[in-house]
């Protein structure tokens, strides 16, 4: 029996336009439908004979008309038969768009507990279940009954994947339900982060992640699942989608003094670590290193020149001043006897954690007694 | 630590400069651009070096020496520590690494490692510390006298004591980080970036809540939906089952049509035949015979009715009409004379005129009668009023005369107030003299007192003084010699002398202190024990005695001068007091005759305004007299002529007259109405007209009788005639004997003609109201249709239904289920517009963690900020309780010395307000009033202070001063120079380098010991 190609994703939270303004970056919304096409293009380009989106495809349960309108086109224009079971975020109700009749023709979205589609021409049976309500508490698999062991078996679901003991509300899945499934593969949505394939029993399964980052908590390159699933064997491969990366970067400013050389350390470094388009992603900077106090450069006026090269970027201040903090806690001085206060708890103190904070305050209080106590800005 | 030369090979503008110092306080003088800042700056340079990236070449000492030549910077300075020579070389480049350092121990010629900088491995101090407080710049203590540079110093000052370094203020350090956690958290807590995100985390949960009941209210409505699409489902059913009966209906109604249609036609068939049946009883010799024939034979029954009738009448009339003839025969009488009643109207006229007449003039007797009381009355008011007038006249002249003597007595207690006012004040001057002069006399008796006093005490010391001398002369020479003995002694006598003449003039005590400060002096000076000389003591001893005879003398006149004035004043105050006495008593007699006087005058008051009371009252009752008269005059006027002149007599004899002419006309009516037996005149009018009438109704009444006779005769021919026409024409049907008969038949025929019509009129009817299928099918071919509908009718169900209610109830399902339908749609497009924009649970669970996760982070944050303020507070508290009172007690120190002792003691209050102590007034001044002058000598000493703090931990470092003095005025600058000469000196020869262009700072340099004035830079140019 062949193989059948799929590709497999999920966690799109592609939003209403109307939650554009209140985006922490202003093109998040273009970046999800490009996403999506982005998709689309693939499948069609690598000949995907199905496409599994496991859930949460909108962000919302009621979507406006002009997004709705975009990605069914997109959908449209794909070569694969596309299977949508609805997660958490976008639940089958009452105003979802699911219920509507102009889905496209090679679109099928899973609407009640369980339901299955058969593929005669590709041996393939699709099972699914929806989300009919935000929280699930117990697990969708049971209805599933008649499973034919001579074709090939795929699983598009939405759910949590815990240990066998543990709850969850969005639809738990344990180990043990997996190996007792019988399918071929299982696509699931519902993290984020992107987990690597594994096997239970006879099903492999896998989370693909979101293909778009959504904020500085989903960083680095996110894609999709693409391969093919067979009755021996299961080979998919991950592919990066998100042109825009969400970056965290730490940059050294030791010894750096005028804005000019802090813009042009932060341009080199970013370029080597993100090649000549390094523009185009979003950045978290956090300096760290030594400051001295003859460093008065701006933070606001690094980030206002940046600006105008790269779509987003926030800054971190991690650096700590570079006063020789041993000979400063022998002075006579406020500062001397507000170091060794902070150097005596820093000694007593074994937590870690609490030494960090301590660090901190220290820190702060250098900076104040210099002048140049300054806050992150968000 | 001693800095012993400095050699700067190049460095600004020097080239191959040498210059030594010497141990101790050094001035070292050079004009201003002779690079006295440039030196300072090449012992900081060599030491510390210069790590900064200010880009300003003022501010870059590393750009800002550059040799003028373009060599690279570099020199030597030679110095001791701990007892060990080193020779330290540096040669600079772009920073501190690329420096050239190398140390050398001079003797052994051995170079040093230093593994951080010259300055700290030999100060033990950094850069900073070294600064601030080893190294006292100029232009860090500002000169220019205004009031920014004050500030700028006192700030410089309150930072230094209470953080110890220039630059850092806690206050400031405090008020930044308080600000920071403003910005987090404000101090209402409803500003802030954690109470924004505590906000939008509240927010959230309430939007949460609305969430998950919005999904659950969906919910609802969408089982709400799916019911109600059942129910259409029902009704849908309903629909179709009343369809389906409709149908029935149809079937039966037409079944019911063609049997209808059958009947009608068998009738149609009936009715021909009756009609016929008819036609032929009706016939006569023309043809049917017609309704209007029938008609007028019963018009014809009816006339000949009416004939008869009528002539009946005619015969009752002219029977009634005999009667009457015969009734008013009897009633006939004869006729009334015409005039009579016509002389009765005029009779009734004139009695009336009479009687009114007689009533007028009775009324014109009475009016008369009242006019005559009226007069009576007004001339009883008249009387009354002349009695009145003449009263109040008298009591007018009586008023007047008490009027008069009331002026006069006052007059009289006028003149007499015043002249007591004059004796009083005249007593009054008298005495205040009296006070005046005793009080002076007080006074010169306290004088004369203290003379006296001042005498004896002279008297008494200078006798002491004679005792003492004739004591000394008497004595040995003793072992303890003061010094210099004519100098002492001098200097003793002198001060006695001051002393005791001071008491006279105060200025003469100055003899006094000068006295003391000899015989201080005679103690100083060195030289061999004297013998003590006895003749200038004898000397002494003459000429105080001299001087006791003198003053005693001059005391005894004095004595005497006091004594004369004395009774002078005694005798005048006497004279003063018996004048008092006399003023009293007459002033008191004069009182009391104003007084008897003011009496008299009161009861002339009193009695004055009792008699204008009397007059007014008078007056009132004049007027009032007045008015009742004039009113009654007026009254009078109101009647008329006629009755004012009225004759009484005329009028008796006028009213007799009348009366027997009524009586005259009375009679004669009452004769008339007796003869024709009526009561009145009206009757009497009567009786005439009914005579009259009787007889015209005789007349007509016998006319008519006779016309009545004729009408009956022909009445009666016209009923015969037409009696027999009638019978003749209905012999066509019947033979008629009588009228009745003849009735009958007419009634039947008309009966039968009536019926005849009527079954036409219907047979027509029925033909026009044929329907369709009767037109189109014969009687058969309809009860053929029938039997098939019948047929049909077997196979469903009956309905008893009519149409109507079957479609009103079809019309009223289909509008249920179109309204179900409007329902389920409108509620589904509700909910979709409801919902629209609304977030959904999983949306709000996203931002919800989002907002938390930043709370978290700016409460950790806040919480570290929280515990840098805790550091810094205990920190300050530390430098509060240890560093600074031990600052303030030096500060005081060295600040009393500067000062020359005017200030002893500089106090930092806990709100960092400076305040000094004038030492001799102990007054606290505050900052606030101190001049800039005072300000920069506190700084100085503060700074001095922290670097004797700083030199006892460290060892004695060398203090750099750059020209602090040079806005010193000169006296303070004196002894600024000799406070520092006596810092070094205490503290064992400490190096102070003291940089100055000013030439006078030089020169006192100069006058003090222990000053090496260094004039190598003047030398260089």
């Amino acid at each position: 029996m062949d193989p059948v190609k799929i590709l497999h994703c999920a966690d799109l939270h592609i939003e209403n336009e109307s939650k554009r303004n209140s985006q922490l970056v202003q093109n998040h919304y273009s970046d999800l439908l490009k996403g999506l096409r982005q998709i689309i293009k693939l499948a069609n380009e690598e000949a995907v004979d199905i496409l599994l989106i496991a859930g949460d495809l909108f962000d919302a349960t009621a979507v406006d008309p002009v997004t709705l309108n975009s990605v069914k086109e997109s959908l449209s224009g794909c070569h694969a038969s596309i299977f949508i079971s609805p997660g958490n975020h976008d639940y089958v109700s009452i105003e979802s768009p699911y219920s509507d009749e102009d889905w496209p023709a090679n679109t099928f979205v899973f609407k009640k507990e369980w339901e299955s589609f058969e593929l005669p021409r590709l041996n393939t049976v699709v099972w699914g279940a929806a989300f009919r309500s935000t929280h699930v508490e117990e697990s969708l698999f049971t209805g599933m009954e008649g499973l034919d062991p001579g074709k090939i078996n795929l699983c598009c679901m939405h759910g949590d994947l815990v240990s066998n003991t543990a709850e969850s509300s969005y639809h738990p899945i344990t180990p043990d339900q997996i190996s007792r499934l019988g399918v071929d593969y299982l696509a699931l949505g519902h993290i984020h982060k992107r987990t690597e394939v594994q096997k239970s029993a006879s099903t492999t399964y896998a989370y693909s992640g979101n293909p778009v980052g959504r904020g500085f908590d989903e960083l680095g390159p996110r894609g999709v699942y693409l391969g093919s699933v067979g009755k021996e064997r299961v080979d998919l491969d991950f592919y990066p989608i998100a042109e825009r990366q969400y970056l965290w970067e730490e940059i050294d400013v030791s010894g750096l003094f005028t804005e000019r050389e802090i813009l042009s350390t932060i341009r080199k470094t970013l370029e080597e670590r993100h090649g000549g388009e390094w523009q185009a992603h979003y950045y978290r900077l956090v300096f760290i290193g030594e400051k001295s106090e003859n460093q008065l450069v701006s933070w606001t006026s690094i980030k206002d020149q940046l600006s105008d090269e790269v779509a987003y970027i926030e800054i971190r201040d991690r650096t700590f001043l570079s006063i020789d903090q041993e000979s400063a806690a022998e002075e006579n001085t406020l500062r001397g006897a507000f170091i060794r206060n902070a150097q005596a708890d820093l000694n007593n103190e074994q937590d870690e954690a609490e030494k960090e904070k301590i660090q901190r305050a220290l820190k702060y209080g250098l900076e104040a007694l210099s002048g140049g106590l300054r806050l992150d800005e968000n | 630590m001693k800095i012993k030369k400095l050699a700067l090979d190049s460095f600004g503008k020097f080239q191959n400069f040498t210059i030594d110092l010497a141990e101790g306080f050094n001035v070292i003088y050079g004009h201003n651009e002779s690079g006295k800042s440039t030196l300072m700056a090449f012992i900081m340079m060599m030491f510390y070096g210069y790590s900064g990236r200010k880009q300003s070449v003022a501010d870059n000492p590393r750009t800002k020496y550059l040799p003028w030549g373009g060599q690279k910077m570099s020199g030597k300075i030679y110095f001791e520590s701990e007892g060990v020579a080193y020779r330290l070389e540096r040669s600079f480049g772009k920073s501190n690494k690329t420096d050239k350092i190398k140390v050398y121990q001079e003797h052994t010629g051995t170079e040093v490692q230093i593994k951080s900088s010259p300055g700290k491995h030999f100060f033990n101090v950094n850069g900073d510390t070294f600064r601030q407080s080893l190294f006292i710049f100029t232009n860090q203590s500002v000169i220019v006298s205004s009031d920014i540079a004050k500030d700028e110093i006192t700030e410089r000052l309150l930072n230094l004591v209470t953080t110890g370094s220039e630059d850092t203020s806690y206050d400031e350090a405090k008020k930044e980080i308080e600000e920071a956690k403003q910005t987090i958290l404000s101090k209402n807590k409803k500003k802030g970036k954690l109470a924004e995100a505590q906000h939008a985390i509240k927010e959230l949960k309430e939007n949460l809540m609305q969430a998950y009941e919005d999904e659950k209210e969906k919910k609802q409505v969408q089982s709400k939906i799916a019911h109600l699409k059942e129910n259409a489902h029902e009704i849908f059913t309903e629909k179709d089952e009343l369809e389906k009966a409709l149908e029935s209906r149809r079937l039966m109604d037409q079944s019911e049509v063609l049997s209808q249609a059958v009947d009608r036609t068998e009738k149609a068939v009936e009715l021909e035949e009756e009609i016929n049946a008819l036609s032929n009883q009706l016939k006569t010799e023309d043809g049917l015979i017609e309704k209007s024939v029938i008609l007028s034979y019963q018009n014809q029954v009816s006339e000949i009715k009416n004939l008869q009738k009528e002539e009946e009448a005619i015969r009752l009339e002219m029977m009634e009409l005999e009667r009457k003839l015969t009734e008013l025969d009897a009633e006939d009488r004869e006729e009334i004379p015409p005039g009579l009643t016509q002389e009765l109207k005029s009779n009734e006229e004139a009695l009336s005129s009479l009687e009114k007449q007689i009533e007028e003039t009775n009324k014109r007797i009475e009016e008369a009668a009242r006019y005559q009381k009226e007069v009576d009355k007004a001339d009883q008011l008249t009387q009354q009023y002349e009695e009145k007038e003449t009263d109040l006249q008298q009591l007018q002249e009586e008023f007047q005369q008490i009027e008069e003597k009331y002026k006069i007595q006052l007059e009289q207690v006028e003149e007499e107030e015043e002249a007591h006012l004059v004796l009083a004040r005249d007593l009054e001057a008298i005495e205040n003299r009296k006070k005046d002069l005793e009080q002076y006399i007080q006074e010169e008796e306290k004088e004369f007192n203290y003379q006296t006093d001042s005498f004896r005490l002279q008297h008494q010391t200078k006798l002491d003084y004679i005792n003492d001398f004739e004591d000394i002369m008497n004595q040995k020479t003793s072992d303890r010699q003061p010094k210099n003995k004519p100098l002492l002694i001098a200097g003793v006598a002198l001060t006695l002398a001051g002393v005791g003449l001071g008491l006279v003039n105060p200025y003469l005590y100055l003899l006094a202190a000068l006295g003391l400060i000899l015989a201080f002096l005679s103690y100083r000076q060195s030289g061999a024990p004297q013998k003590i000389e006895h003749s200038d003591l004898e000397e002494r001893v003459k000429k105080l005695n001299e001087e006791v005879a003198l003053a005693e003398k001059e005391y005894r006149r004095q004595q005497e001068d006091y004594e004369l004035k004395e009774e002078e004043n005694r005798q005048l105050l006497e004279a003063l007091e018996e004048d008092i006495g006399k003023l009293q008593t007459e002033s008191q007699e004069a009182l009391r005759t104003v007084e008897r006087d003011k009496e008299y005058l009161f009861d002339l008051e009193k009695n004055f305004s009792k008699t204008e009371n009397s007059q007014q009252d008078q007056s009132n009752e004049l007027k009032y007299l007045e008015e009742q008269l004039n009113a009654a005059h007026k009254e009078l006027n109101a009647y008329p002529d006629e009755i004012k002149d009225i004759d009484m007599k005329e009028e008796a004899s006028h009213l007799q007259e009348m009366q027997e002419k009524i009586d005259g006309l009375n009679e004669r009516k009452d004769a008339v109405l007796d003869q024709y037996a009526v009561e009145d005149l009206y009757d009497l009018t009567r009786l005439e007209n009914k005579i009259q009438t009787t007889k015209k109704e005789l007349g007509d009444c016998r006319a008519n009788l006779e016309k009545k006779s004729r009408h009956q005769k022909t009445i009666h021919k016209q009923e015969k005639d037409k009696r027999l026409d009638l019978f003749n024409k209905l012999s066509v049907f019947e033979k008629i004997e009588n009228l009745q008969d003849a009735q009958d038949l007419v009634s039947r025929l008309d009966d039968k003609r009536e019926q005849l019509s009527q079954l036409q009129v219907q047979a027509q009817t029925e033909k026009a109201n044929q329907s369709e299928l009767e037109k189109s099918y014969s009687l058969d071919e309809l009860k053929e249709q029938r039997e098939d509908i019948e047929k049909q009718l077997k196979d469903v169900n009956l309905t008893s239904e009519t149409t109507e209610e079957l479609e009103s109830q079809l019309d009223q399902v289909t509008d249920r289920l179109h309204e179900i339908d409007k329902e389920i749609s409108k509620t589904e497009t509700e909910v979709i517009e409801r919902f629209r924009d609304k977030a959904n649970v999983s949306q709000i669970e996203s931002e919800l963690a989002h907002y938390q996760g930043k709370e978290r982070k700016w409460q950790g944050i806040y919480e570290d900020l929280e515990r840098s303020e805790k550091y810094l507070e205990e920190a300050f508290e530390e430098m509060q309780t240890g560093f600074s009172p031990i600052v303030n007690q030096k500060t005081s120190e060295i600040f009393n010395k500067l000062t020359g002792g005017k200030y002893s003691e500089v106090k930092v209050s806990k709100d960092f307000d400076v305040s000094i102590e004038d030492h001799e007034t102990q007054d606290l001044q505050l900052w606030e009033y101190m001049s800039t002058g005072t300000i920069e000598q506190i700084y100085l000493s503060l700074r001095l202070a922290i670097s004797e703090i700083i030199a006892e931990e460290e060892g004695h470092l060398p203090l750099f001063l750059d020209d602090i003095f040079a806005q010193y005025d000169d006296e303070r600058a004196r002894n600024g120079l000799r406070m520092l000469a006596e810092l070094s000196k205490q503290a064992g020869d400490h190096q102070i380098l003291l940089f100055t262009c000013h030439h006078r700072i030089t020169e006192w340099g100069r006058e003090v010991e222990d000053i090496t004035v260094n004039q190598q830079l003047i030398n260089n140019q």
